[in-house]
């Protein structure tokens, strides 16, 4: 089923976190294609949410000392954010540059490196290397900051190839040994880049074959020239933004938009989601969510606000630490995301999302006022309508037979107070009609349930 | 079709996924009859050190000059490192290993490696995991093969596990996902305080989703991952669930991730349940810059957590039906850099533990006169390793999971 409706919501899982059903109706109303021009505005700003963030961080957040308030103010871009792409993006470059404050140690610097990364996310890529290239927490990182004229220390111009740029096969060993000698002198002073003159290498390199004495800048210039470059990017992006296993025409696609630009990032990303097979069958629901797009979706699904501090363990045993990825490769993502352990966190993830009675944050989750109004004829239209709501699809029939189960009539024994059959207690309301309306308050338990089973069900983990 | 109601009921006890099999009750009395499991019960410890553990500075050789000539600032004096012959060492601070060692506990394997080393860390322990130099022939890893082709394994929860968040390679089976937690604790469906009796039917209901869902005809690949791996999660988390309520001893693990790990390792293999592989991974052996501090803390856990790990298999009688093996991608390159550290390099040692290892030191140790850009040659491939671990400790053909015959090695000869 390919409805404007069901494609504008692919649209706000893949361009952004999720949305709310009604979100994806006014996109949906307005048209595709504007939808996605819309994603593709990247100078369109969000001044409330600046202000809003701004005013939170300044009241709440310490953020030249907890790492843990610079995750929450990163994540508060990803839950408020009315144009999420460029926070997407921004998140998607993080776990291309994955750099861990496990060793860079300084909080600052982390969130000096998510700015930049936010401020050049569109940017031509030649501009994104340089800027990750010159970043304090990233040659703190890779160890930019010891690499010496006659002692080059060989880990930035080694993943800068194999991780950042080309892909592995693409260069040999004396390619990375020459470029960590061009890279000499790149370092860090007082929390900023500096050019150390004395212990820059001025000798001659050579590098994929071309002899010269290189610097640092030569080997970004030919690395984005390389047509290497463009076919790795292009892969990342697929990866991320389309399926986690993408058709290699449409990676072709994204590349050619890649070498065609010269790198200019707002036409790749325009290609990516401009991509005649984006809205493919096959590339619906193909990607596992991360658990930032995980927990970020949920709440932006039921339009739930709870503590950002309480995304952090939950995050952190789904097997994402934002600003500590477990190595410079970043998150595997796909099938790695769904371990055993992960699927609880998640189904114990969305309790506290459903479950929030008496939380202080709004707004919270009211099932009672979802249902308020509206006329079921049968425990199937009920489930089949909030899985509609949440999923933003029509459930598959197990996960839908499983909700009428749990929603439906108590076998006989269920006597506790809150196990309390909710078709009886609708029944006794008004008995003598197969057409009734729910007791909403009785069912409120139960439909929390069932929603905390929707965030959890295996349609609701792909996006 | 099988009513919804009549499924629900035979569910409750949470099978894996296909054919027709025990229930949990069933299978615990069974695993009790056979003694806890330690029937032909061996177990295998994997502990990845990731990120490349320097091994000349692991097992030093130090009567090769060029050690010292080349590491001037993180070689270890002779006069330091515990000689286990006349012509290695090991780090200071591996003094239980050092002993266990001389008990004959511990095998030294040198100077593995394959040919055309890779220096990339993710290739090369993509390499390790999947055992296939070539990483063309499978995405699934070297015991992911054994869990899909062991006949208990299907029915077996247990028979693999993973402490950690995420399942690695290694484990990654063609028809099976791999239980992997990193905490008990955790490993379970919460209730909602609110609705407290409301858990079992949210657990019923999810373990329908998934257990339905997946005997659908049309779902796609991602769909049937997730459904795989809540069916797993539910069937292993019911298994674990009196894991934590018996099972201590006096063993005393120190602090520290690794450690902690190692306890809930013993406490798993304590209660009883048919494991036949256990995965840890240790990371932080990246040691590019300032490598002698770093280093010699990480092998100092791993020489408290393993001791501690074997006492406790002691104390519960399971000793002699543990081997643990310590790989890492690669080792170090053999000259220092300018930090003080070391840059990516090949072969490296391997140490299996364990009270039924043949302990001694085999292989070669590689020459620091011969050098292949920098770094030592291998001299004995790691799928010799495992094929002696598959066929003379875990009793596997080693031919269908590593694709050739490979010679094996005597460590294991006590158990032939």
């Amino acid at each position: 089923m390919n409805t404007d409706f069901t494609k504008a919501a692919h649209l706000w899982r893949r361009a952004g976190f999720g949305a709310t059903t009604a979100q994806i109706h006014e996109t949906a109303e307005r048209g595709i294609d504007r939808g996605i021009d819309e994603f593709l505005d990247f100078d369109r700003e969000d001044p409330e949410m600046e202000r809003s963030l701004a005013e939170f961080a300044a009241d709440a957040l310490d953020l030249n000392n907890n790492i843990e308030d610079v995750r929450t103010w990163w994540l508060y871009r990803f839950i408020h954010s009315r144009n999420p792409l460029r926070e997407k993006l921004t998140l998607f470059w993080h776990g291309h540059f994955a750099t861990s404050i496990a060793k860079v140690e300084r909080p600052p610097l982390m969130l000096q490196q998510i700015r930049t990364l936010r401020e050049v996310a569109v940017s031509p890529f030649r501009e994104i290397i340089d800027a990750i290239s010159h970043d304090p927490a990233m040659l703190i990182w890779l160890d930019s900051n010891n690499n010496r004229k006659g002692k080059p220390n060989e880990n930035y111009a080694r993943e800068l190839f194999e991780l950042f740029t080309l892909g592995i096969g693409n260069y040999n060993e004396k390619d990375v040994q020459e470029s960590a000698r061009s890279f000499t002198g790149w370092g860090v002073a007082e929390g900023a880049y500096r050019f150390d003159k004395n212990q820059h290498d001025s000798g001659e390199k050579v590098v994929f074959g071309g002899r010269g004495n290189w610097n640092g800048s030569d080997i970004l210039d030919a690395i984005v020239a390389h047509p290497a470059t463009a076919k790795f990017i292009a892969v990342k992006l697929c990866k991320f933004f389309v399926n986690d296993n993408p058709s290699a025409q449409y990676v072709e696609r994204v590349a050619e938009a890649f070498r065609r630009s010269g790198g200019q990032m707002r036409a790749v990303v325009s290609a990516v989601f401009k991509d005649p097979e984006f809205f493919a069958e096959e590339n619906r629901r193909a990607i596992v969510k991360s658990p930032a797009e995980f927990a970020i979706s949920s709440v932006r699904a039921l339009d739930v606000r709870i503590p950002i501090r309480n995304f952090m363990n939950p995050m952190r045993r789904m097997g994402q630490v934002l600003l500590g990825p477990p190595s410079v490769k970043g998150w595997d993502g796909g099938a790695a995301w769904l371990s055993s352990a992960a699927v609880f966190e998640r189904i114990n993830f969305a309790l506290q999302v459903t479950g929030t009675r008496g939380m202080p944050e709004e707004p919270r989750y009211q099932p009672q006022k979802w249902a308020a109004g509206k006329t079921f004829n049968s425990v199937d239209e009920l489930a089949g309508a909030l899985a509609f709501d949440i999923l933003h699809m029509d459930p598959t029939p197990a996960t839908l037979a499983s909700l009428v189960e749990y929603l439906g009539p108590e076998k006989p024994g269920g006597k506790k107070a809150d196990d309390k059959p909710m078709m009886e207690a609708a029944a006794q309301k008004a008995p003598e009609t197969a057409h009734f309306k729910f007791d909403a308050k009785a069912m409120d338990a139960r439909l929390r349930g069932a929603a905390r089973l929707l965030l959890a069900s295996p349609e609701f983990q792909l996006s | 079709m099988i009513s919804r109601r009549g499924f629900l009921q035979n569910s409750v006890g949470a099978l894996a996924l296909g054919g027709t099999l025990p229930t949990i009750m069933e299978k615990a009395v069974a695993a009790q009859a056979a003694g806890g499991g330690s029937k032909n019960g061996r177990i295998l410890v994997v502990v990845t050190l990731a990120g490349g553990n320097d091994g000349l500075n692991t097992v030093v050789p130090f009567e090769q000059d060029p050690y010292y000539k080349l590491r001037p600032t993180i070689g270890h004096p002779k006069a330091d490192v515990r000689k286990i012959s006349d012509q290695i060492g090991l780090h200071p601070l591996m003094k239980k290993t050092e002993a266990a060692f001389k008990d004959g506990h511990v095998a030294v394997m040198l100077g593995v490696g394959y040919p055309n080393p890779n220096r990339s860390h993710f290739h090369s322990m993509d390499v390790w995991q999947s055992a296939d130099p070539e990483l063309n022939n499978t995405r699934t890893g070297w015991l992911g093969r054994v869990v899909d082709s062991a006949p208990d394994a299907r029915e077996n929860a247990m028979f693999a596990f993973h402490l950690g968040e995420e399942t690695p390679r290694m484990l990654l089976a063609e028809n099976r996902r791999i239980t992997t937690f990193s905490s008990l604790q955790d490993y379970n469906l919460v209730a909602d305080r609110f609705a407290p009796n409301d858990r079992t039917r949210v657990e019923r209901a999810w373990d329908a989703m998934a257990r339905d869902g997946a005997a659908e005809a049309g779902g796609s690949t991602s769909l049937q991952l997730a459904r795989r791996t809540m069916a797993q999660a539910l069937v292993s988390a019911n298994e674990l669930k009196d894991v934590l309520g018996k099972s201590a001893t006096n063993a005393t693990y120190p602090q520290g991730g690794l450690a902690q790990n190692f306890k809930l390792a013993g406490q798993v293999i304590g209660a009883g349940l048919p494991v036949h592989v256990v995965s840890l991974t240790f990371g932080g052996f990246d040691t590019h810059a300032n490598e002698k501090n770093s280093h010699a803390q990480l092998w100092q856990q791993i020489d408290d957590a393993v001791a501690a790990f074997i006492d406790d298999l002691a104390q519960r009688g399971r000793a002699d039906d543990v081997a643990i093996m310590l790989y890492s991608e690669f080792g170090r390159r053999v000259a220092e850099n300018g930090s003080a550290g070391t840059d990516h390099g090949a072969a490296a040692p391997v140490f299996i533990y364990g009270k039924s290892v043949g302990g001694g030191i085999y292989g070669e140790q590689p020459s620091l006169a011969n050098l292949d850009d920098g770094d030592v040659k291998f001299s004995t491939d790691f799928r010799r390793i495992y094929s002696t671990i598959l066929e003379n400790w875990l009793s596997v053909d080693s031919q269908p999971i590593l694709g050739a015959k490979f010679d094996k090695m005597p460590f294991m000869t006590k158990n032939s």
